[in-house]
């Protein structure tokens, strides 16, 4: 009960941040421009749109969760309104917890709203849209919750800057982990590759959630891989806060 | 008062804009690059691949557009084509479900280009990523019929390939009537078998010369079909009606003995024709596939199983329902699972 008023309330502050506005206003722009690219293709044009579109929802819902995520616990002890919070008898995880639950909610339904406006948009083009478009999207929200998830536990550790450079590097290395295992035979049996082996398994892989070229080019996804990704999705956004709640505990604020 | 603010205001933005515009194309004049210059820094598919932060598929959507300009740039100009195979290489790694990359790219590399040997590379690689694609063994029938017509077994190959679009389920009409008239011009079990004894003989894989013999043995079966078919025909004209079955043959004198499949199947005799287990098995498993595949797409596409296979001819995903290889036999199709079944050879 005590973590959904926290979650109600962070959704409504949420909401009324003029950077998620902004950040959609950019995103609408890319899915409505993303036809002028097709104009320049020799009969690609409902495939760009999708592949452009589905990439404007990823890298605004990436934004969105970095830009709000970051600041959630910060601005509350920047100014001073989380004793009033910590004040009453609320544990932290629960104070955690309510604050991602909120702007996860906010999330979930931005991708939802953007995902539609794109799948609309693909329709008046003369597209056709399969299941695999609309997972794509599903992953998209599942990869966002788990950035969410990280950007609170940065939130709740260091400044909203250095945490928005954190989330985003590992945003774009969690897109290249491959690197860590495709290594020359030579590293064979070393203790390098064993080491780079366990980077590949910590860092969150976020390529698991990226079926956009399928979902662009009509190529069915097995059900199976899909629940997969969301398991580990599942696991990864629990384990990151449990980290976030238990460094939360004795945080002096 | 406010009207003459209004108007300076705008006059200083357009002004400003202007000169904005003015300087840009200085700037654009000055440093102007050739694609070559460009693509000289293009980097290697897989680096850009790790490094696109999961917009491989964007980044090949734009490197395609680009590529679609540099193209129509050296069809004007020098018809050099020199970073073509590069760039055609670097956006199918990007995005490898593009079949429009490998198709266009295709025709690029071997009617601009005359590089026919890339142009069949990269389709063959489409093909393996995108099986289900017609277009892409249509193509490649193409290059082998207007770009490789010198080459005297171009127009087998042709053949093989619009057999393989047709196999696709998904080939239109026009595809499938050129295959029929094009194996019919061409011998194409000629063809076959010497590509299966090639393989047979110089193939390092143990796996691949096994596969070799038992299509060598297929195609003797096959022949002796033939055979036994004109068999029949004799057996009517001597006794003015069909034989009741094959043995009929040897009693009337007509074959000496009924002769032995080496693959464990049996002849036998449907209507005129006469078939064989083995052969019937090899289309069955085809045809199956072939209905398989048109079921899962209508499936991918709408998100339930067709309630019949004429649904999924219906929706465009299979373009006919094969005939079942033994005659008086009907596919079995479950709606609520998707399963399609042929059931096994016959007692004979």
């Amino acid at each position: 009960m005590r973590v959904l008023a926290v979650a109600r309330n962070t959704f409504r502050e949420a909401v009324r941040d003029k950077v998620l506005y902004v950040l959609l206003l950019f995103a609408a722009a890319a899915i409505f421009g993303s036809k002028a690219l097709g104009w320049i293709s020799i009969g690609q044009d409902i495939k760009i749109v999708k592949d452009l579109s589905l990439a404007a929802v990823s890298v605004f819902g990436v934004l969105i969760a970095i830009f709000v995520g970051t600041n959630l616990v910060y601005k509350e002890i920047d100014k001073r309104t989380i004793y009033t919070i910590l004040c009453r008898p609320m544990h932290r995880w629960e104070f955690i917890l309510g604050k991602y639950l909120g702007l996860a909610a906010l999330l979930a339904l931005v991708t939802a709203v953007m995902v539609l406006v794109a799948a609309v948009y693909v329709v008046v083009l003369g597209g056709s849209l399969d299941a695999t478009f609309f997972l794509a999207g599903l992953l998209i929200g599942w990869q966002l919750l788990l950035i969410t998830a990280l950007a609170v536990l940065l939130s709740a550790l260091t400044s909203p800057i250095l945490g928005a450079i954190i989330v985003f590097s590992t945003y774009v290395v969690g897109h290249a982990t491959t690197i860590f295992t495709e290594l020359p035979p030579h590293f064979d049996g070393t203790a390098t590759k064993r080491v780079l082996q366990a980077v590949y398994y910590i860092i969150p892989n976020f390529s698991n959630f990226d079926i956009r070229a399928e979902a662009a080019n009509g190529v069915p996804v097995a059900p199976g891989y899909i629940l997969w990704a969301m398991a580990y999705g599942a696991v990864y956004t629990a384990v990151l806060l449990i980290i976030a709640s238990l460094a939360f505990q004795d945080k002096d604020v | 008062m406010i009207a003459r603010r209004l108007l300076t205001g705008v006059l200083a933005v357009a002004i400003g804009f202007a000169c904005c515009v003015a300087a840009q194309r200085q700037m654009d004049a000055s440093r102007k690059t050739g694609f070559d210059e460009e693509l000289l820094y293009l980097p290697n598919e897989k680096l850009l691949n790790h490094f696109t932060g999961g917009l491989s598929s964007v980044v090949a959507d734009l490197l395609w557009l680009q590529c679609i300009q540099y193209t129509a740039e050296e069809f004007k100009g020098e018809h050099k084509y020199v970073w073509l195979n590069h760039m055609i290489d670097t956006i199918t790694r990007l995005d490898p479900y593009f079949v429009d990359v490998y198709r266009y790219g295709g025709v690029f590399l071997a009617a601009l280009k005359a590089d026919s040997d890339a142009s069949i590379d990269l389709m063959k690689r489409g093909m393996i990523h995108n099986p289900g694609a017609w277009v892409l063994p249509y193509e490649m029938a193409m290059v082998y019929l207007l770009n490789r017509r010198e080459n005297p077994g171009s127009p087998a190959q042709a053949a093989q390939f619009l057999q393989l679009a047709v196999a696709t389920g998904t080939a239109p009409q026009y595809v499938i009537d050129l295959a029929a008239n094009i194996a019919r011009q061409h011998d194409l079990d000629e063809f076959e078998r010497a590509m299966w004894e090639d393989m047979a003989r110089n193939s390092s894989e143990k796996m691949l010369r096994e596969l070799a013999q038992r299509k060598l043995h297929e195609l003797a079966i096959a022949d002796v079909c033939r055979q036994l078919g004109k068999a029949v025909q004799l057996y009517e004209e001597r006794h003015h009606r069909l034989p009741d079955s094959l043995n009929d043959l040897v009693a009337g004198g007509i074959i000496e003995r009924l002769p032995d499949d080496p693959l464990g199947g049996r002849f036998f005799l449907a209507g005129r024709e006469v078939l064989n287990t083995t052969l019937q098995e090899e289309k069955l498993e085809r045809r199956i596939n072939r209905i398989r595949n048109g079921v899962n797409r209508y499936q991918a596409r709408t998100g339930a199983w067709p309630p019949s296979l004429e649904a999924a001819v219906e929706g465009g995903d299979l373009v006919f329902v094969p005939p079942h290889p033994y005659p008086g036999r009907a596919w079995r199709y479950d709606p609520a699972t998707g399963e399609v079944e042929g059931g096994s050879a016959p007692e004979l």
